[in-house]
């Protein structure tokens, strides 16, 4: 079975490397990108089964990159990690397609989970 | 002559370029250790995030990265980011590799800008251990070292902590008092029973405290704060009046309605909010009565809270015929900026006649107390208006 595919964009280090490494021990393949927009060149390019990003990205937002990819008809399902909280934030990155969103600080462990429920429950063919 | 000009031109040039020589040779070094540095803590930043992926703190680089300011700083980044147990692993790791040790040790540094790092690491590293010696910094000569401990101590969130941090309120002037009650809101419930406690001693900011557990709206407070309401303190009265408001149940109803008959219009026009805000039936004849108080805030204050309790809203209606002008004004104020009066003027075109005939008595009211430019302003037509006033 081939292991799934997952995107990583997030510019700070520390956040990427946790969320690789913790991918990759749950048998996952991860790739990690630190800018908006080779992100979204990359998504478009090459199949993910999930993408996780983070809000405040140098350059162009999450939820923008998040827009624009289901704009140009992604699928993929995009988890959205933020330090950002407050309400209005979360409805306007849901609305603007991501599929979930998970708040700083984070257990490794939930969000492992989500890209799991997200690799279970994506649309096939998507 | 021209030899000097010369001379002086010579040794100018030569200190230029050796100004442009130290300048380039700095930035190098500059550069350089920035890169040294990023470079380190690109190291930690992969060793912590294996540690909490593997879970495994025994490594013996660990304790030696521990000395290194840049290794803490990789740890506290972590610890930001994460929650549950990957944390309380992080946490536990900190420990053992002598990071909590070595923050503590910073809270003793003769340096107070050592001591404000050492204190605002322990509170985002929030070990319930470090409770004691963040406690003996709320002691410290600088304020904001005092403040930066109390917000860490709010982070840990032991209850043992809140009585030091009330202790220590004391001593601190006002703003200094309003970061500690901020710190203790952050305690949220833990902190009510000591805080009540508080509240019944001669302390110094008991009207702060009474502003807070109003702001924690727990209802254990209420006993206390009910109790305050006879203190002699006109600041403690309103602020407790208030906190009822949030922190009361129908037991504060028949302290409160006593209250409306303070001396001081502050504490009246605060218990009137609190009144609207614990809804209770029983207190619209006080209230209609508080329309008529010599303090415009207290009739505001009443006003608006008849139209937070059931059955107020016809009491400020019938207040519109009220003998006292003033009662008159609050009331078609209140009724008018509460959405009521706009209310009425959709309800004209109610296909039900009650409705129809409720509002037009309404508006005929309001036209009569001079409030009939807020129905030219709704759309009515002017004619309309004044045979409302005519029926009337």
């Amino acid at each position: 079975m081939n292991k799934p595919k997952i995107l990583v964009v997030d510019d700070e280090r520390a956040v990427a490397f946790l969320l690789t490494r913790s991918l990759e021990s749950a048998g996952c393949e991860v790739t990690t990108v630190d800018d908006g927009l080779e992100a979204y060149d990359l998504a478009l390019a090459q199949r993910f089964d999930v993408i996780l990003i983070d809000h405040l990205l140098p350059g162009l937002l999450g939820q923008e990159v998040v827009q624009r990819w289901r704009q140009a008809g992604l699928k993929t399902p995009v988890i959205i990690v933020s330090g950002v909280s407050n309400e209005e934030d979360i409805v306007r990155s849901l609305e603007s397609g991501a599929s979930d969103y998970v708040r700083k600080p984070f257990s490794v462990r939930e969000i492992i989970a989500r890209v799991k429920v997200q690799i279970r429950d994506r649309p096939q063919g998507g | 002559m021209a030899d000097l000009a010369v001379a002086v031109l010579i040794a100018l040039g030569g200190l230029v370029i050796i100004s442009a020589v130290a300048l380039f040779l700095l930035k190098g070094v500059s550069g350089a250790r920035r890169r040294r540095i990023a470079k380190r803590r690109a190291r930690f930043v992969d060793f912590v995030g294996e540690l909490i992926v593997r879970g495994d703190p025994g490594s013996r680089n660990f304790r030696r990265y521990a000395a290194d300011a840049e290794f803490g700083s990789v740890v506290l980044e972590y610890m930001r980011m994460l929650q549950g147990e990957d944390r309380q692993r992080l946490l536990t790791a900190a420990r053992d590799m002598g990071l909590v040790d070595r923050f503590l040790k910073g809270l003793k540094s003769k340096d107070r800008a050592q001591r404000v790092a050492a204190v605002e690491a322990l509170g985002e590293v929030a070990d319930p251990t470090t409770v004691t010696d963040l406690v003996f910094m709320l002691r410290d000569v600088v304020p904001e070292i005092r403040v930066q401990a109390a917000a860490a101590l709010a982070n840990i969130g032991d209850p043992q902590s809140v009585k030091s941090l009330l202790a220590s309120m004391e001593h601190q002037d006002e703003w200094n008092a309003q970061r500690i009650a901020d710190a203790l809101f952050a305690f949220g419930r833990e902190a009510v029973p000591e805080m009540s406690r508080y509240l019944q001693s001669t302390g110094k900011y008991r009207p702060l405290i009474a502003r807070t557990l109003g702001l924690i709206g727990d209802i254990r407070a209420e006993g206390a704060l009910v109790q305050a309401l006879s203190s002699a303190d006109v600041d403690l009265r309103m602020r407790a009046a208030a906190a009822l408001g949030r922190a009361g149940t129908p037991r504060a109803v028949p302290s409160l309605l006593e209250l409306l008959g303070d001396p001081q219009w502050e504490v009246r026009a605060q218990a009137a909010t609190a009144l609207g805000r614990r809804t209770d039936r029983q207190a619209i004849p006080w209230l209609r009565r508080a329309l008529s108080d010599q303090s415009w805030w207290v009739r505001h204050n009443a006003a608006a809270a008849l139209v937070e309790v059931p059955g107020g809203n016809e009491a400020l209606r019938s207040s519109l015929d009220h003998p006292d002008p003033y009662a008159r004004d609050a009331a078609a104020a209140v009724l008018l900026s509460s959405g009521v009066a706009g209310g009425a003027v959709e309800a004209l075109r109610s296909d039900e006649a009650t409705d129809r005939i409720a509002a037009e008595d309404l508006i005929s009211s309001l036209v009569r107390a001079g409030k009939s430019e807020f129905f030219l302003v709704a759309g009515l037509n002017p004619a309309y208006v004044d045979a409302l006033r005519v029926r009337a």
